[in-house]
């Protein structure tokens, strides 16, 4: 074509090519600005609000402010008033708000299809679900089969509302006992006469001697203690604190320490006493302030000094003589020492421990031991681990199980393997919103309120002088189709009828909460949740006898006490032991344990320097030699036993520092993995007589040579789409046997 | 054949440039809203945010309810009854990477609604397009002349 | 002008990484999966790296960008997408970045982190995002900017409240839930902050200083 042959026809052609070119382009144009109409649509853009409420994901209770757009909640803050947070969050605090979003939590009420294994469940309605629970539990009550309640720990209002719908029943209530939970109140009576928990006021400690106590970790509630370990290392204007631990694997907390003695929680009630005698034999005592608090000291010390020789003590902990009077020497210079124990520690080192306390001068000053004011009321709760242990050794089955959440599945005090152990009970029924251990056993779900969605009540456990009820109402509005737990339980009780329905008068977790609000406001005194300043304001008056109510109506106090989250009184009386010992004296308690036979006896109980069971591995029966290695479970902080089971940033969290997100780690002694032709980072598998697990090695100096440390973290198969990631499940290693007893393993590389 | 390649080709560019070349075409608004006839209100009666947060807001027919049911002889625009929200276009908008607050620009900076929006006061119908095209030049202009920060992330998110 | 630093004291540091998980929900970082940490592509602003500072007793110490005040990655960038702002924040302009990871080369600390996909929330988790924070694209490199949203949202307060900007205004999301207190955040050039005191003391150090990058992320070391 050239441009004098551009004819007619070219003509008409261009011309309607750019006439068709400008209606392509006039209806792409329309067609845009119609795109535009549906992405442009304004619409209200979110109001931000903050609102109260109380953590759920461990015992602690910590005060939470929750940011909110438009009652979505987008980011979780610790409550600055709240005495247990102030203001401050855990790992697995923050991460709660991944239990509200979890995209694999249970929809509605469901119900099992086919056997167990199968995991098949049909949708039902809420009404039929709560028909069945009670066609269930009338049965059960009739046959006199019993039933099983199982929760984890906590107390308050709800957790009453708990047990008062099954004790009707007749139901056995037993609870996940949490590691943090003290339990210490017996023995401290047993030293001071009755009384409460004792407080460890870490805070202000010059110098912490840990038997045991996970200091940097979640000892007494994550929040607490690490505010206090912090504080206590570097408190304002005093000197570092300084910080003994002992402990049978280089944890966290044993990293941290200023020294560590790798002392397995056995042999440690022989270390506080070898301290004491030394203290007492090298007169490093305050003996005026002992003989002021009169008691059996004498036959204590006459006791302990006979027995308990340095050269004893030596032998049967494996610690030096040199560092065992190294260490009764500092206990007695420094200003402020206290001696601290692992809150789930055996009787004998917790009597050790306050013995030790006592000796110091650590009771009833700051920095020491204090006294709770609250004495528990509550007899021992019945512990879940020993239900499940005596339900998988075959002893008779009750015929209906109620799980509140998976905790006591998913608790490393017990890791049972899940399917055979409920397979002689008729019924379960899970409370629990996740899918979790819960749901894969259950019969019927029930799925109740996640914490951003329930109303709270509970009191959290005692960890300093103040007395606490955190309490809280939803914040967030119901994702799904789920209940109030009290609502549940509360319909079921109107359908059992008869002195069920006439004992429980709930029904709605509102209720209960409302009804302790309106206790609350009774007592008169005390004051909602407040800074500091404030708290210690109240002290100061209540104790110059000026006690009030906190508001000025019963109205207005539940408001106030809702939107502050909590109520306390700091009222203490600080001296209590003191004043009682003047009465009774102290009742220290000898120790029961032979030292001699134990000193005497070789088998194991050799110094941590030689190398004991390892080397002698050959010696031992065939099944050792076959797996020759000592298993212990540690539980990593940010293994979530309580929530929900599916958060994806907590399994961020998992092998680090050492860079192995996502993984179970195995801790092994330098030597252990060498002999094994392990490095650090290594690929393992852990093999016991029933399963095997893969894991990642990481080498750990100084550790017990006959011992495997695992991070216990329970992986689901039929779990939410995180969960299903993680695939080595430590609980596979055990099978059918006793979860209690020891289990040896081999470590091999992959 | 070459013609024809060619005048697909023509077709193609005529329709790309009329697309290109001339304003975006308006969009459609679910009423036929009057600023001009609503001049004795302030603009921050309706757009209830634009003084105190970063969002002005648009107002929704519960808000119109607000002055048309009770001023007597001005009955309430039959568009106006339905349920809220409103169908509005957002045709003034910055991209998602850029944080924009309202309330530092017409209360502390003291900016004129004007400089972004136009005179919305003397219009009779809503707005199909955006009355000034926001660029990132027109907002550096404006905080260069004013003193205002330019640093990146004073606005880029 | 303020110039903003950070102080963590590692006495007090008790590695639980609460500051990780905050600031992962605060700035929208996305997800791993085991498959994309094996590849290295964790994506955090904030972990906790087993160091042997000096002091350190082989523990762990929480990294994020040092926001040094001569940082190596801004020279390297091409298209000044990252660049050292007047209060001493090094900033990230994500549609300016074209992802040539130059930066992340650069970075002694290597805490700057690209994005090799797409970052994906599951639909039942969209509303969780924070609306002050963008979502960042495949193919950007994203940091630590000391939560600078905060700052703009904290000034803009203050400024309508008619006042100036106090120090507790302004905190990063990793100082605020620190459940130890071992984060103290604030204006290295107020000579009566907290942070210029600590900053002074005879415990300071910064990471890999000998660098002369000049960090703005003080740690406080371990023991007397």
């Amino acid at each position: 074509m050239s441009p004098t042959s551009f004819n007619r026809r070219d003509f008409l052609v261009y011309g309607g090519a750019t006439v068709a070119g400008i209606t392509l382009g006039q209806v792409g144009r329309r067609w845009l600005s119609r795109a535009d109409e549906r992405a442009g649509a304004w619409h209200e853009q979110a109001v931000e609000t903050w609102a109260t409420s109380v953590c759920r994901e461990c015992p602690a209770a910590c005060g939470l402010r929750v940011r909110l757009m438009d009652r979505t909640p987008v980011k979780l803050e610790g409550n600055p008033v709240c005495p247990v947070s102030r203001g401050r969050l855990c790992a697995k605090g923050q991460a709660a708000l991944e239990a509200y979003f979890d995209p694999d939590r249970l929809v509605g009420p469901a119900r099992r299809v086919g056997r167990r294994e199968e995991g098949r469940f049909e949708p039902i309605a809420w009404a039929d679900a709560i028909q069945i629970l009670t066609t269930h539990l009338g049965r059960a009550r009739a046959d006199r089969r019993g039933v099983l309640a199982l929760a984890a720990e906590e107390q308050g209002a709800l957790a009453d509302a708990w047990t008062q719908f099954w004790t009707p029943l007749g139901a056995r209530v037993a609870w996940t006992l949490a590691a943090g939970s003290a339990r210490l109140a017996p023995r401290m009576g047993a030293l001071v006469g009755a009384g409460g928990e004792p407080i460890f006021d870490v805070e202000r400690a010059s110098y912490v001697l840990s038997f045991g106590a996970p200091l940097v970790e979640d000892w007494l509630g994550p929040v607490w203690t690490q505010r206090s370990y912090g504080r206590f290392r570097r408190g304002g204007g005093r000197s570092r604190g300084r910080f003994v631990h002992l402990e049978g694997r280089r944890s966290l907390t044993a990293r941290k320490a200023d020294e560590w003695l790798p002392v397995p929680a056995d042999r440690q009630a022989f270390l506080a006493y070898g301290i004491a005698s030394v203290l007492l034999r090298e007169d490093r005592v305050d003996r005026d302030l002992l003989a002021e608090l009169g008691g059996n000291l004498a036959d204590f010390e006459r006791e302990v000094v006979a027995r308990y020789t340095p050269d004893n003590v030596a032998v049967a902990t494996g610690v030096p003589v040199v560092t065992l009077l190294r260490l009764a020497r500092e206990l007695a210079a420094t200003p402020q020492p206290l001696v601290v124990v692992a809150a789930d520690a055996r009787p004998d080192l917790v009597d050790a421990v306050l013995a030790l306390n006592a000796l110091v001068g650590a009771l009833d000053r700051p920095g020491g031991v204090y006294e709770s004011a609250v004495a528990r009321t509550a007899p021992e709760p019945i512990s879940a681990a020993s239900e499940l242990s005596r339900l998988a050794s075959g002893a008779k089955p009750p015929a209906v199980v109620a799980l509140r959440d998976a905790s006591p599945l998913r608790a490393a005090s017990s890791p049972h393997d899940l399917m055979p152990l409920f397979e002689h009970c008729d019924f379960v029924v899970s409370f629990s919103p996740y899918l979790d251990e819960a749901a894969s056993v259950a019969d019927l779900l029930l799925p109740t309120h996640t914490p951003l969605e329930s109303w709270h009540a509970l009191a959290p456990p005692t960890t300093d002088t103040l007395q606490k009820v955190a309490c809280a109402k939803p914040v967030a509005v119901a994702r799904l189709d789920t209940r109030g737990l009290v609502d549940v339980l509360g319909a079921t009780a109107a359908k059992l009828g008869g002195d069920v329905a006439a004992g429980y008068a709930w029904r709605a977790d509102a209720d209960v909460v409302k009804a302790e609000l309106d206790r609350l406001w009774g007592l008169r005194h005390g004051t909602l949740y407040a800074n500091v300043f404030q708290t210690e304001w109240v002290q100061q008056l209540e104790t110059g006898g000026w006690w009030v109510a906190p508001a000025p109506s019963r109205e207005e106090f539940g408001e106030a006490a809702l939107r502050a989250g909590g109520w306390m009184d700091p009222f203490f009386a600080s001296g209590a032991i003191r004043r009682r010992l003047a009465q009774r004296g102290l009742t220290l308690v000898p120790p029961a344990m032979p030292i001699e036979a134990a000193a005497a006896n070789a088998g194991g109980l050799q110094p941590a320097v030689v190398p004991a069971s390892f080397q002698r591995a050959a010696d031992q029966p065939a099944a050792s030699r076959e797996f020759p290695l000592r298993l212990t479970l540690f539980t990593p902080a940010c293994a979530n036993q309580m929530g929900s089971p599916n958060q994806p940033v907590l399994f961020e969290l998992l092998g680090q520092p050492e860079g192995s997100p996502w993984r179970v780690w195995a801790e092994l002694a330098p030597e252990t993995a060498r002999a094994a032709g392990l490095d650090q980072g290594s690929p393992v598998r852990i093999t016991s007589a029933a399963g095997s697990i893969d894991a990642v090695a990481m080498v750990v100096e100084r550790m017990p040579l006959d011992t495997v440390a695992v991070a216990y973290v329970p992986a689901l198969k039929p779990g939410g789409r995180w969960a299903q990631l993680m695939t080595a499940d430590v609980r596979s290693l055990w099978g059918r046997s006793d979860p209690t007893g020891p289990m040896n393993v081999r470590v091999t590389q992959v | 054949m070459l013609r024809y390649f060619g005048a697909a080709l023509v077709t193609g560019l005529v329709a790309a440039a009329w697309i290109v070349v001339l304003p975006p075409s308006p969009v459609r608004q679910p009423i036929a809203f009057p600023h001009a006839k609503h001049q004795g209100v302030a603009c921050t009666v309706c757009h209830r945010g634009a003084a105190t947060t970063a969002h002005a807001g648009i107002p929704n027919a519960a808000m119109c309810a607000k002055c048309h049911s009770t001023i007597p002889g001005r009955a309430m625009a039959s568009t106006a009854q339905r349920e809220p929200p409103i169908a509005w276009v957002q045709v003034t908008h910055v991209p998602d990477h850029v944080m924009f607050s309202h309330r530092r620009h017409v209360t502390l900076a003291k900016l004129d609604c004007e400089s972004c929006h136009g005179k919305m006061r003397e219009r009779m119908a809503p707005l199909g397009v955006a009355p000034v095209r926001i660029e990132m030049k027109t907002c550096l202009a404006c905080h260069n002349r004013e003193g205002a920060s330019e640093d990146c992330a004073a606005c880029h998110r | 002008m303020s110039r903003w630093g950070l102080v963590i004291d590692l006495d007090r540091c008790t590695a639980c990484q609460a500051c990780v998980v905050a600031c992962k929900h605060e700035n929208n970082v996305s997800f791993s999966t085991p498959t994309t940490t094996k590849a290295g592509r964790l994506m955090t602003w904030i972990q906790l790296v087993a160091a042997d500072a000096p002091g350190a007793t082989g523990t762990a110490m929480p990294l994020m960008c040092q926001h040094c005040d001569r940082p190596p990655c801004t020279d390297v960038c091409p298209t000044s997408a990252t660049y050292l702002n007047p209060e001493g924040i090094v900033a990230q302009v994500y549609p300016r970045c074209i992802g040539c990871r130059y930066c992340t080369n650069a970075c002694p600390y290597a805490v700057k982190v690209f994005n090799w996909t797409t970052p994906e929330w599951p639909d039942a988790m969209t509303p969780m995002m924070n609306p002050d924070v963008s979502v960042r694209p495949k193919g950007v490199v994203e940091k630590c900017t000391f939560c600078h949203h905060r700052l703009m949202a904290a000034r803009e307060r203050a400024r309508a409240e008619g006042r100036d900007l106090a120090p507790e205004d302004y905190v990063p999301a990793c100082v605020q839930t620190c459940p130890g207190e071992a984060m103290v955040f604030g204006d290295l050039d107020d000579p009566h902050s907290e942070v210029a005191a600590l900053a002074a003391s005879a415990r300071a150090f910064r990471w890999m200083e000998e660098l002369g990058t000049k960090p703005k992320v003080i740690y406080l070391r371990e023991g007397e």
